[in-house]
């Protein structure tokens, strides 16, 4: 019988502080914005953390995806994510949101090459 | 022209005691005669101008800097004096006046140490032949053997003769007042105190005319209006006396600004630009708070546009997939149709084509039809329970909201890096400049500017008004005049008499007011001839034939070719303004030592000689104070050597102490 999906997501103890400075030098209006785009980082590259079982709750699943579109996302990208895809988001999240952090925290923070780097795939 | 009478003032000695360099006491003596000359050597901040300024103080209780700003008396104590605890400075000057002996002594002394001027009590003392003179006698004493006003003739730095190149140029309040003390050491006032006093009997004259107009009854009306319009006058005339005098002032403090901030420029241009990056950096970082606020809701969307790419090509991979689903639907159709054909053929020995009976061989060859068939439905991979699944997740992908939020990021992104590289560039240029800045005092230079716009705004609506308030005047006196005129024919024999004397007085104004015009005239043409012969002595270039004088006393070289030289070097200013002073002081009405500190340092060696020659011939005494390049010692001293009376030098015996050493006193040590 298949393990059930996450209904609460979180991050590493590291990750949170990265994503509440983000939050907090006005990069990002609210946390689940920050937690939003390390997923979507995290898919461009392609990358994943692995499974944690440490990671901290922050979040239901409904405040960071409350129309869905994020699971539709997952389940489309990662079929074989299909049964669990916000326990797959947290790894995602991990991935994504350690990336955007350190960067900021390196002063190197640029979204739009970022976005130039996830167009050219 | 001379100067009948012309007082004639020698100096003796100049004690110095604490001020500026002079610890406790120096002392100079002066000589005349045929040795009109006392040369002081000192190098620069040694004290030669101090020695000039103590004389300054001395007669007039003011010391003055280069740019003719008094120095505040604190700043005058000796700084060695000051740490010692004593708080006193003074002054001592012998000097006669015909046959009369003066010592004249100025005392400024402290409590306790002073930190502003008012901390200090300043005496003057004048003795006459030995006799203690009062304040008041003193003041008038000084200002009649001495005076203040034509003290620029007197007193002078070399470095100031740049400011009559001023008189050649456009007349201004600053120019008004250089005139006028040219013309208060040629004796001007005396004429021109006479129109004033001729003026103030007229207006008496007039006013008691009124009055008698007043009781005389044909003139009653114009009499009562007349009293009306004197009063306006009155009153117009105190407003453009008080406002001409806020001009002067303002003028002048104008003129202070500009030179002290034309001195300050490479800094005052420094400031301008650390203040336009300040600005700068402060628009900048209003702009790129707005950026940042602006960014973070789009950050918020942005991770729509992260996984856009790889939902796109999932989308086209889905696409595709589907397409190849529908091709293999219809070969399904197709295979299902084709079994479903062979079957019945099979089973009812018919074609299903011809409706023939079909015999054993063709039923066996459709058999083997009829495998290949099953065998092809069977491989293939897609049946129609797959369509559903692809076309539905096609659906929800394209269901995705839109991020939308690329292109502005991207702009935005680009804008900010801009802003820092910009930011990153004016804090550098910040830091040079406050490097180049010093100590300077950025702050009084900035508000030494904001004064002079303020001033200079002041300025020029008090010309306004005061352009208004003299036109009301004229208008004014025409009126007053026009009411006059109507009492002319009156029968009444105290009106005429009154009416005579006003006209006698407006007569004698008319006629004095003319005699000024005509006697600065005649002394024009004096200063021109005497300044045009002291400037070819002067002079090293024989292209020159003179000098012309214009209504300032302003003086410009002319040719041989009689044409104005409209541009000349500092060197040829000093030279004009030395030839004017030379003439001034022939023609004074008021005869005294000359002082002149660094009299030659603008000038070529020729120029040096020919002025050193001239010197001596300028006053009947004359003290110059010169660096060590302006006369040299050893060989420039025998240009005038026979007419020199004493030499000193300026020694420094400490930081900021300086002892006055009587030159050959020195050689022989």
């Amino acid at each position: 019988m298949n393990e059930e999906d996450k209904t609460q997501i979180g991050l590493s103890e590291n990750a949170h502080t990265l994503l509440q400075s983000l939050k907090d030098d006005g990069f990002i209006q609210q946390l689940q914005d920050g937690y939003r785009l390390g997923i979507g980082l995290a898919v461009a590259r392609g990358k994943v953390a692995q499974a944690s079982s440490g990671f901290r709750t922050i979040f239901a699943v409904s405040t960071i995806d409350p129309d869905g579109a994020l699971k539709t996302v997952l389940t489309e990208l990662y079929p074989e994510e299909r049964s669990r895809p916000y326990a797959f988001a947290e790894r995602l999240a991990e991935y994504g949101v350690r990336e955007l952090g350190e960067a900021h925290k390196a002063g190197t923070l640029n979204i739009g090459d970022l976005l130039d780097e996830a167009a050219r795939g | 022209m001379k100067v009948q009478g012309a007082g004639l003032m020698l100096l003796s000695e100049v004690r110095i005691s604490n001020f500026g360099p002079f610890y406790d006491k120096a002392s100079i003596q002066f000589g005349s005669g045929d040795r009109p000359l006392v040369v002081v050597h000192g190098d620069n901040e040694l004290g030669k101008t101090s020695i000039l300024n103590a004389i300054r103080w001395g007669f007039y209780g003011v010391a003055l800097d280069r740019f003719r700003k008094a120095f505040p008396l604190v700043l005058l104590l000796n700084d060695r004096r000051r740490e010692e605890g004593v708080f006193e400075i003074s002054v001592e000057i012998d000097f006669a006046d015909g046959s009369a002996t003066y010592r004249l002594t100025r005392l400024a002394r402290a409590r306790n140490n002073p930190r502003q001027d008012e901390d200090f009590l300043v005496s003057v003392y004048l003795r006459r032949n030995g006799v203690q003179l009062t304040r008041e006698e003193a003041d008038a004493e000084i200002g009649r053997i001495f005076p203040e006003e034509t003290s620029r003739f007197f007193l002078f730095d070399g470095e100031q003769l740049n400011e009559y190149e001023t008189l050649v140029a456009n007349p201004t309040t600053q120019v008004a007042q250089i005139k006028k003390s040219i013309e208060n050491i040629l004796g001007v006032p005396a004429l021109t105190n006479t129109v004033i006093d001729v003026e103030i009997r007229r207006k008496d004259a007039a006013r008691r005319q009124r009055l008698r107009a007043a009781s005389v009854a044909k003139a009653e009306a114009t009499a009562s209006l007349a009293s009306v319009v004197a009063k306006e006058i009155e009153v117009l005339e105190a407003d453009v006396a008080k406002m001409t005098e806020r001009r002067t002032q303002l003028d002048a403090e104008v003129h202070r600004l500009q030179t002290e901030l034309g001195r300050e420029e490479p800094t005052a241009r420094l400031i301008e630009n650390l203040e336009r990056l300040n600005r700068q950096m402060a628009d900048d970082a209003i702009e790129q708070e707005q950026l940042l606020t602006e960014r973070r809701p789009l950050v918020g969307r942005a991770w729509l546009d992260f996984v856009q790419p790889r939902v796109a090509a999932r989308l086209a991979n889905l696409e595709a997939q589907r397409e190849s689903e529908e091709s293999s639907l219809d070969r399904y159709t197709q295979l299902v149709a084709r079994r479903d054909q062979l079957e019945r053929a099979i089973q009812g020995e018919v074609c299903s084509l011809c409706g023939q009976s079909l015999d054993r061989a063709h039923i066996q060859s459709l058999k083997g039809d009829l495998g290949k068939v099953v065998s092809g439905i069977d491989n293939l991979e897609i049946r129609p329970d797959h369509r559903g699944e692809t076309t539905s997740s096609i659906k929800r992908l394209r269901q995705l909201p839109p991020g939308g939020t690329a292109d502005r990021l991207r702009a935005i992104e680009e804008r900010l890096a801009g802003l820092r590289v910009r930011r990153l560039g004016a804090q550098q240029q910040v830091v040079d400049i406050r490097d180049k800045l010093g100590t300077s005092d950025v702050d009084a230079i900035r508000e030494r500017g904001r004064l002079l716009r303020q001033l200079a705004e002041e300025f020029g609506q008090l010309q306004l008004k005061l352009g208004d308030q003299e036109k009301a005047l004229n208008e004014k006196r025409s009126q007053l005049a026009a009411l006059e005129a109507k009492w002319k024919d009156l029968d009444d024999p105290e009106l005429k008499r009154l009416n005579r004397e006003v006209a006698l007085y407006q007569g004698l104004f008319e006629a004095f007011t003319h005699a000024i015009d005509k006697l600065r005239d005649a002394l024009r043409q004096t200063i021109e001839a005497d300044a045009s012969e002291i400037f070819r002595q002067l002079t090293a270039n024989p292209n020159y034939k003179g000098l012309r004088i214009n209504e300032n006393y302003g003086l410009t070289i002319i040719s041989k070719a009689d044409s104005e030289i409209s541009v000349r070097s500092a060197g040829a200013e000093q030279i004009v303004a030395l030839a004017l002073i030379g003439a001034l002081n022939r023609n004074a009405a008021i005869r005294g030592p000359v002082v002149m500190d660094t009299p030659l340092a603008r000038l070529d060696l020729r120029h040096r000689a020919n002025v050193l020659k001239f010197l001596p011939t300028m006053s009947e005494q004359t003290m110059l104070l010169v660096q060590p390049g302006e006369v040299d010692p050893a060989r420039g001293v025998d240009v005038i050597r026979g007419l020199v009376d004493r030499e000193y030098l300026l020694k420094s015996v400490g930081l900021g102490q300086t002892e006055v050493v009587p030159l050959h006193a020195e050689a022989a040590a």
